[in-house]
């Protein structure tokens, strides 16, 4: 039986050589497929983030007054954080569930990463993660760290009700915390955005600061109701702004990879031509020799 | 420092901006404290607003221009520039006072707080609407 084997084993190995070509070229064949469904793809995701960015874009046009409107009264009334000795601190990452973004979701949750690796405690500091891109980031690192999660965010326009109700959601979450940082992406152009910081101050600060008493009448009722209605309002302001930021990176993001896929379905191109012509010589070769056998 | 002689408005909802760095004369807002009209240099403030009417006066003299507001806050800096920000507002043109007096009597019926939110909101527009005609 085995020396029947040793006769079978070089007219196999002729016919492996020309199934390695065939291989070969089903194999790049398969790839080309592949790879132009991809680029499809990516176009058309193109297409449906620049629709969404042109939305987002004017809504934020929109709202940029209201952000602006309540960042200036903390920067009129010259608040500043009071420097406690373990003050508690709270981080707000406005993130999204969808990625393929670039890198919107990243430098957030790496910047609040590395703002953590810096102080010594981590035990006062909680984070809220907005959107689930930032929870599977610190779900890893700083697991214990999370305070709540917030889902469904990217699928539709933000509206100024979702803003409430994360305001909602962190006011009344039992964490009373001294100082807050809420970190989102600020949108400059298509092409840039930054990653930017806005302070949240709790309502002791705010009544110690050094201008408030100019303000006529502001007890702590309408200053804790003000506090409440400024959250949402930069909440929404830094949503919108958000979103703008993440529709155009991923149209970027989208547009740099069907420009890679099309340079790789070029030279695929080319290797499964090259590869087809090779095959058809070696079975004219094979015919013609042979012919030349008889 | 010479007292700012002009006052300047911004006006925004969520979804729009109304006014954008607009010189006014004068505007009357509907504070939960009491209605109160501002004028240049007026003292520096922050207040709630209720559900009611807010009048812009563009210049000494003109015609005010009538916006109702759901609620929100108007503050008034010391440089003389006054935020107002509020959850939904529309010119008082934009409503019918049938709907809302129909509206008005839905909300009535049932005492849930959205209900009583709703109940507060469509009082203050039918009263605006029926001393506004």
């Amino acid at each position: 039986m085995l020396s029947q084997t040793k006769q079978l084993i070089p007219v196999l190995a002729v016919q492996c050589q020309q199934q390695r070509g065939m291989a070969n070229l089903k194999a790049i064949g398969l790839r080309l497929k592949s790879v132009k469904n991809i680029q499809k793809i990516t176009q058309s995701m193109k297409m449906v983030s620049a629709a969404k960015y042109a939305r987002a874009e004017r809504d934020l046009k929109a709202a940029r007054p209201l952000g602006n409107a309540a960042q200036s009264f903390y920067e009129k009334a010259e608040v500043a954080a009071e420097s406690k000795d373990a003050p508690k601190e709270l981080y707000i990452a406005m993130t999204s569930d969808r990625g393929l973004a670039g890198a919107v979701h990243t430098s957030i949750c790496k910047t609040i990463r590395a703002e953590l690796a810096e102080k010594a405690n981590t035990d006062n500091i909680k984070i809220v993660c907005v959107g689930d891109k930032s929870r599977a980031f610190f779900q890893r690192w700083n697991r214990n760290n999370i305070l709540m999660v917030g889902s469904e965010i990217g699928r539709l326009p933000p509206q100024f009700g979702d803003a409430s109700k994360v305001a909602n959601a962190i006011l009344t979450s039992g964490y009373e915390f001294d100082s807050g940082k809420m970190l989102y992406n600020k949108y400059n152009s298509v092409v840039s955005y930054t990653t930017t910081t806005i302070p949240i101050f709790s309502q002791e600060t705010v009544s110690n600061a050094d201008k408030i008493s100019v303000y006529d009448s502001l007890d702590a009722d309408v200053i804790q109701s003000y506090m409440e209605y400024s959250l949402a309002s930069l909440i929404y302001y830094a949503m919108k702004e958000g979103a703008c930021s993440e529709q155009s990176s991923r149209m970027t993001a989208m547009d740099n990879s069907s420009k890679n896929a099309g340079e790789m379905i070029d030279k695929l191109t080319i290797t499964f031509n090259r590869t087809r012509q090779a095959v058809i010589t070696g079975e004219l070769i094979e015919i013609i020799s042979g012919a030349a056998a008889l | 420092a010479a007292a700012p002689t002009s006052l300047t408005l911004n006006f925004a909802v969520p979804h729009a901006t109304i006014h954008r760095n607009a010189t006014i004369f004068q505007a009357n807002v509907p504070a939960v404290s009491g209605d109160m009209g501002i004028l240049a240099a007026h003292v520096p403030l922050v207040d709630q607003l209720k559900p009611g009417i807010v009048e812009i006066v563009q210049s000494a003299g003109a015609k005010a221009e009538k916006y109702f507001v759901s609620g929100g806050f108007v503050t008034v800096t010391p440089d003389s520039i006054i935020n107002i920000s509020a959850v939904e507002a529309a010119p008082l043109e934009h409503f019918d006072l049938e709907t809302a007096k129909r509206n008005l009597d839905e909300a009535q019926r049932s005492d849930s707080p959205v209900n009583r939110i709703e109940a507060e909101i469509y009082q203050a527009l039918v009263t605006a609407l029926t001393q506004s005609k």
